[in-house]
């Protein structure tokens, strides 16, 4: 479904748009929500997404789709946010017991840092994995599999100089929808 | 700021392949998220009538704090409610199984505690039901100044909300038939079990036009309508429709003791004499009267300079200490030369009086009892934040002090500096709280909103500030710095002071 049609079955049929919108991107949002509320227990992160799909709704008809800054950026800027938020509220309420995340964490480093920096990857992931072929192979060949760029033509059967031009945009629009989702990227 | 494409070389570097593989959205899982937002985004739809309800709650006067910070409230307007069933309370001394609100609330696990608690402790039998819902109040704990109780609610829907009653009201009668006026907060749920959801609430504050009370054998009336929650505007939204009415007599046999002081004290501008300290295990009042009334109003300056004076300070033999500058539960009555004022800390859990070392009130100390605390308050200061805290010697040791000046905090958007008290111990480090100097003025309100880590400490010469508590994170921590957090550092405030 286009996200335009998403957003207007919101404003039209909420129990539909709603539905639509956690089957579309409610695997990205988990993703997101628990990378950030790591420790913390399945209720605490299906409330989070909740909270994000609630905040989806409430943004309706803010949301200008444009090239680049589509529906998902939203989304995931909004869970990122509805996640932290509820990070730091539940170790409020908890300081001293979030230890689940301790051995993943380096003693005396700046956790919030850390819990930040990983959620920004994790969205950054979901824009790659959530790109059209064969820009989604480039980045993957390219970025988990560290290939060279003439070796990703070979396998591509693309050009050398396309498969740099579509990195190269390819980034630029990565860029953009990192900071559309609230990441700060230079 | 890192760049896009060092991101993108960082990201097969990170963690998250695991965590990929196992993220699935069972059928389940999204028929149970889409009822929950579903329920959250038609609650935000139909609310007008509760927005009504909620502004005319307000042109009432009833005022709701998110802490039990309170001074006076009006007595709440007698309002006729339907109520179906209704059977007036009778009260007797129990035979002990405390309810787990009022044995979490007042931290009773040791068995000195429960034996006080019990003397304090009065099971009820009020209860009433409406549209199907039943409401039992079966226990109260208090003294001869404010008491708890727990209202338990059967077979109401389980929600993802904390709960609450549209209006409530309460009537609090002296055994000679006056009203009292009190203050007590939004009654909300904490917790579901077995079919039993539990709405405790504290009512304090009580007293005659600014007079303190004895309130024990008062008659209390309790109204309360419909069972909903607030949604993220502030709307409630009712999900049970209904009307209760419980009506009681509040019994204690707490048995205060009254200690004669006898003090002459200065109150803010004021003058004064401290009469006596009223103890209970769950509160401690300052009585006194004015001899020479001051201003009623102070600028800045002024309030700076006289603060101090205004506050109640129980120092504990263990070397701990209680600041009515921030506890939750603070009652005060100014009173005249012909009216006795009084101050009352209402305490959080059962205090013996033996462990109270000393009260200090109106710049003037009264030593109780021998303190056991062998160690001493180290002052830290910061010249950045412009304040200290008195941190004890032996946490002294481990703490270097790291200053940050003229920095934008990004969740406030404005210009602040820092304190970091960081503790370095056994190969672990961490810090163990952040005072933050906010330029500018906000409330703990909108501290939660921007930054709920924070927690407000006051307001002072234009700047906010702020305590942020760090958190033991890795076992090296836990095992390091676990002690001193819960020991001192999560009761530090009181030992923090404004240096300019």
């Amino acid at each position: 479904m286009e996200e335009q049609e998403l957003l207007d079955c919101l404003s039209e049929d909420v129990s539909l748009g709603i539905e639509l919108a956690i089957r579309q991107y409610g695997k990205a949002v988990k993703t997101i929500c628990r990378s950030i509320l790591s420790g913390y227990s399945g209720e605490d992160i299906e409330e989070a997404i909740s909270d994000t799909f609630v905040g989806l709704w409430r943004s309706r008809e803010k949301i200008k789709l444009t090239d680049g800054q589509g529906l998902r950026e939203y989304l995931y800027g909004i869970a990122r946010r509805t996640a932290l938020n509820k990070r730091r509220t539940l170790a409020k309420e908890h300081p001293t017991q979030n230890i689940d995340t301790a051995e993943e964490l380096v003693s005396g480093e700046n956790v919030e840092e850390q819990i930040v920096s990983r959620s920004e990857y994790e969205i950054l992931y979901q824009l790659v994995n959530s790109m059209k072929s064969p820009d989604r192979e480039i980045f993957i060949y390219r970025y988990f599999y560290q290939h060279s760029i003439k070796e990703i033509a070979d396998k591509l059967a693309l050009k050398a100089k396309t498969v740099e031009n579509k990195l190269s945009r390819g980034k630029h629009r990565l860029r953009q929808q990192l900071l559309q989702c609230g990441v700060e990227v230079a | 700021m890192k760049n896009i494409e060092d991101l993108l070389q960082e990201l097969s570097r990170q963690d998250i392949s695991s965590e990929r593989k196992e993220t699935t959205l069972t059928e389940s899982e999204i028929k149970r998220l889409h009822e929950k937002t579903l329920q959250k985004i038609n609650g935000e739809i139909h609310t007008k009538t509760n927005v009504e309800n909620r502004k005319s709650k307000k042109q009432n006067n009833i005022t709701t704090h998110p802490s039990f910070w309170r001074r006076y409230s009006r007595p709440f307007a007698a309002a006729a409610a339907a109520c179906l069933v209704c059977m007036v309370g009778v009260t007797a001394f129990a035979a002990f199984s405390f309810d787990d609100s009022i044995r979490n609330f007042f931290n009773i696990y040791d068995n000195q505690s429960q034996q006080t608690a019990e003397k304090l402790t009065t099971n009820v039998n009020a209860s009433d039901e409406s549209n199907g819902i039943r409401l039992d109040l079966t226990q109260t704990i208090g003294d001869h100044s404010g008491f708890y109780a727990v209202i338990n609610a059967s077979d109401l829907k389980d929600v993802p909300y904390t709960l609450e009653f549209g209006s409530y009201e309460l009537a609090i009668t002296g055994k000679d038939g006056t009203s009292y006026d009190y203050t007590a907060d939004t009654i909300s749920s904490t917790s579901v079990n077995e079919g039993i959801t539990k709405f405790p609430m504290l009512v304090s504050g009580i007293n005659n036009n600014g007079n303190d009370v004895d309130i024990n054998n008062s008659h209390i009336a309790l109204s309360l309508k419909n069972i909903g929650y607030h949604n993220n505007h502030g709307r409630f939204v009712t999900l049970q429709k209904g009307s209760w009415k419980l009506n009681w007599t509040f019994q204690t046999n707490a048995e205060p003791e009254q200690i004669n002081v006898n003090k002459d004290i200065r109150l803010m501008d004021s003058e004064g004499h401290w009469t006596n300290i009223v103890v209970s295990p769950l509160s401690l009042t300052a009585h006194y009267t004015i001899t020479k009334q001051g201003k009623t109003h102070f600028t800045q300056k002024e309030w700076n300079k006289y603060e101090k004076s205004d506050r109640l300070t129980i120092d504990f033999t263990d070397g701990s200490r209680i600041d009515s500058r921030f506890e939750d539960d603070v009652t005060e009555s100014w009173g005249d030369a012909s009216n006795e004022g009084y101050k009352r800390i209402g305490f959080n859990q059962i205090i013996d009086a033996k462990t109270i070392a000393s009260v200090t009130f109106g710049g003037e100390t009264i030593t109780l009892h021998q303190t056991t605390a062998t160690d001493k308050r180290i002052r830290i200061s910061s010249t950045a934040a412009r304040c200290f805290v008195e941190l004890p010697e032996s946490v002294a040791e481990l703490v270097t002090l790291k200053e940050k000046n003229a920095v934008t905090n990004p969740d406030f958007g404005c210009s602040e500096a820092t304190a970091t008290f960081m503790a370095k111990r056994g190969g672990a480090k961490m810090p163990l709280f952040t005072i933050h100097r906010l330029k500018g003025s906000f409330t703990g309100e909108k501290m939660e909103e921007l930054n709920p880590m924070m927690i407000y400490v006051g307001f002072h010469n234009g700047y906010t500030y702020t305590i942020e508590y760090g958190e033991c994170q890795t076992d090296a921590q836990l095992r390091e710095f676990a002690d001193i957090m819960n020991k001192y550092i999560v009761n530090i405030l009181p030992f923090f002071e404004y240096a300019d």
